[in-house]
């Protein structure tokens, strides 16, 4: 007969606490109760509290029945079951689910570096056309209440056709919306569907450079026929919901995984950035532009920035360049494909309207 | 628990109860340690499992009479609830968002917007009642479960709106919605076959409730008041240049104004939190005992004090061990009056809901209690 306590115990009938008399025998737990016996088998006793200073127990089958045993009671179950209640068992348990854990991180981490950025493509590729459109033009509409419009009817009149034109013998595959914001950056962006958007910081960049900015212009037009801004739509949707998923939107690992995706969007980023320049090579060329014209709009874009940042304005807003690929590579780049260019679409004078309808300075 | 091998008889009658909790910061920090350190390996999936550790400890070191409680839930149960949750309420409420945002022009968007997240806050509201009843029918206390009962839907709409009247009286309406929400839960509280009540006894009526708000309503509009003249002097005020935000210094300095800023929150919160629990709590009834709360402004001021401190020094880690000591203080701080006869309290025969509380936490709206 083994070691014997005395404690109570409670049927999960009542709340009534009954004395009881409990045996660790060869078989399994004898317990004695005023009114009857029973015995649990040591592999259906669950410890309730590991720690505590009671030892209290229940059974599988009984799960709101528990006996409270003095806490030298543990010492006796993992002596009489050391395979079943011994210290290990509640530990390679937890190592058994969190090995479990890891593992499904794991694939989560993989779906959010290398699945997400992958199925990006082939999804903005199976969207319809018309349906990025409408996409296009709703976040326009939502980026110029913030970004407010600029330039003038003339401008415009005079740009539009200018990038329809070049749209139409880049094959890029969409109608060209343009706009002019207003904001210091030197930025221009391709949103889906043909909604592009030159800053007012980026018109005071080229200055009188009008094939400079048609270069920038062909970048952009360039995404626009890789449906760029579509594949990082659903490339932030996708990490997004993914994030949402598994971290339940906050905590020290969502921030790491964070981080870790706005690593995999730039890497992801700058191969479409050079992308995006081939192909605005390859537009320049068919328009009768100089594709060297890239080459010192990237100049003129870093020495405005320079500007900017000495005089102090402006620091904290978004750098055009820094999501892009090394800006002296491209540069390079763009000098080597320079080629014969015939007359700019634009006339001095009609440049001149262009470029002063948004700026902030005067030359 | 200390003393097993007493015979307990059937009924206590007359007597004070005693309630307690006797957890460790060190047991606690422990806890909260490897969670930190388990979430950062598994992309925080394993805090479902820290957290039941947490509840297990807690439940476990807290008394009533003879006898401890002791909490049932699994960490599978909570991460199923969370999974369930997410994918049947989050992902198609941010599908629907991202969806308007996409295909509808700004104006037709905040049409739909509105309503959307109006409709969050009562789901808010729903969140907190399940994940209450989870509480409830996972925790048990000699055998018996409780339970909580109600209408989880009554009770979003009964916070969505009491919220609306908090935001529209400038926060007088809170302490008044905070009462009746405390009420709505309790009135429909199980333990085993015996129900809680809330009732407006005499002690519970005493606590002068309105006047510790308008001193914390005061207070709090004074020292956030202090607060922002401070930061707008340490800004330049008008000179500001936006670009100095992004000093690492400022950033620094910022932060480090918000500890003192906390802590005299906290004080004038003090006396309106200590008047609060003790309200609630002494409004509780159950199978013949009254529930009481000695709980003092100078606790609530300590623990705000040392948790603020506790936090920092273990760098986060803490912050189960201030959970705990809150819950601590309040359990050691209360006392059952009456007499009960534990032989007439039957099983609860309430559904337990199967899951965890994944709404809740699908919204990041619950502690780690």
């Amino acid at each position: 007969m083994g070691p014997r306590f005395e404690g109570r115990f409670f049927d999960g009938e009542s709340a009534n606490a009954l004395p009881a008399a409990a045996t660790f025998e060869a078989g399994g737990l004898f317990v004695e109760l005023p009114s009857r016996q029973f015995s649990w088998r040591y592999r259906d006793i669950v410890v309730l509290d590991a720690q505590g200073d009671a030892c209290r127990l229940s059974a599988k089958h009984e799960p709101d029945a528990a006996l409270v045993l003095p806490a030298d009671a543990r010492i006796a179950l993992r002596e009489a079951a050391p395979r079943l209640h011994g210290p290990h068992v509640a530990g390679r348990r937890l190592g058994a689910a969190v090995a479990i854990m890891i593992l499904v991180a794991g694939a989560v981490a993989a779906l959010l570096f290398f699945g997400v950025p992958a199925a990006s493509g082939p999804m903005a590729n199976a969207t319809p056309k018309s349906f990025e459109t409408r996409i296009g033009a709703n976040m326009a509409a939502q980026i110029q209440t913030v970004f407010r419009r600029c330039g003038s009817d003339e401008a415009n009149a005079l740009i539009a056709p200018v990038l329809s034109d070049m749209a139409e013998k880049g094959d890029v595959g969409f109608d060209i919306e343009f706009a002019f914001v207003r904001t210091g950056a030197p930025n221009a962006f391709a949103l889906p569907g043909g909604q592009v958007m030159a800053t007012s910081g980026l018109m005071d960049a080229v200055g009188e450079d009008q094939e400079a900015f048609l270069a920038v212009m062909a970048h952009e037009l360039g995404h626009v026929r890789g449906r760029d801004g579509l594949r990082a739509f659903y490339r932030n949707a996708g990490l997004g919901v993914l994030l949402e998923i598994v971290t339940g939107g906050s905590g020290l690992a969502q921030q790491a995984v964070l981080l870790g995706g706005q690593l995999t969007q730039l890497r992801h980023t700058r191969h479409q950035e050079t992308q995006a320049d081939a192909a605005a090579f390859e537009i320049m060329e068919r328009t009768g532009l100089d594709p060297a014209a890239l080459a010192r709009a990237f100049e003129a874009i870093t020495d405005h920035i320079g500007e900017i940042e000495d005089g102090d304005e402006d620091r904290d807003l978004p750098n055009w360049l820094k999501t892009h690929p090394d800006t002296d590579e491209r540069i390079a780049a763009a000098k080597a494909r320079t080629g014969d260019a015939g007359p700019l679409p634009l006339t001095p004078e009609e440049w001149a309207v262009v470029s002063a309808a948004c700026r902030k300075k005067a030359d | 628990m200390s003393d097993t091998n007493k015979t307990s008889s059937s009924a206590v009658r007359g007597d004070t109860l005693p309630v307690g909790n006797r957890s460790t910061i060190l047991a606690m920090l422990w806890i909260g340690f490897y969670t930190t350190i388990l979430n950062i390996f598994t992309l925080t999936i394993f805090r479902f499992w820290g957290r039941t550790h947490f509840r297990r400890r807690l439940w476990a070191d807290t008394f009533v009479g003879d006898d401890s409680i002791e909490y049932t839930g699994r960490g599978l149960e909570l991460f199923i609830g969370f999974v369930i949750a997410i994918f049947t309420l989050m992902v198609p409420f941010v599908g629907a968002v991202v969806a308007a945002q996409l295909l509808l022009g700004p104006e037709m968007l905040v049409l739909v917007i509105i309503p959307l997240y109006l409709a969050l806050f009562v789901i808010i509201g729903i969140a907190i009642f399940l994940a209450r009843r989870y509480h409830l029918s996972r925790t048990r206390y000699r055998g018996i479960r409780f339970a909580q009962t109600g209408s989880a839907i009554g009770y979003g709409f009964a916070a969505f709106g009491y919220g609306i009247l908090t935001a529209i009286t400038l926060g007088w309406f809170g302490p008044e919605a905070r009462i009746r929400l405390s009420r709505r839960m309790w009135d429909n509280a199980y333990f085993g076959s015996e129900k809680f009540s809330f009732a407006n006894t005499e002690e519970a009526m005493r606590e002068p409730v309105y006047a510790s708000f308008a001193v914390a309503w005061v207070g709090g509009i004074l020292a956030y008041g202090v607060w922002v003249a401070w930061l707008t002097l340490e800004m330049g005020g008008s000179d500001f240049d936006p670009a100095a935000t992004q000093d690492v210094e400022f950033i620094v300095r910022l932060y480090l104004s918000m500890i003192p800023l906390i802590i005299f929150i906290g004080l004038a919160l003090a006396w309106h939190e200590a008047v609060m629990i003790r309200r609630i709590i002494k409004s509780l009834e159950v199978g013949g005992l009254r529930m009481s709360s000695r709980i003092s402004t100078f606790d609530i001021i300590e623990l705000t004090i040392t948790n603020v401190l506790l936090l920092i020094v273990t760098l986060g880690f803490g912050f189960m061990s201030v959970q705990m000591r809150v819950w601590r203080r309040v359990a050691n701080r209360m006392s059952l009056d009456g007499e009960i006869d534990f032989a007439t309290i039957k099983q609860n025969e309430h559904m337990a809901p199967s899951q965890g509380e994944g709404l809740a936490d699908g919204l990041d709206i619950i502690s780690n209690f």
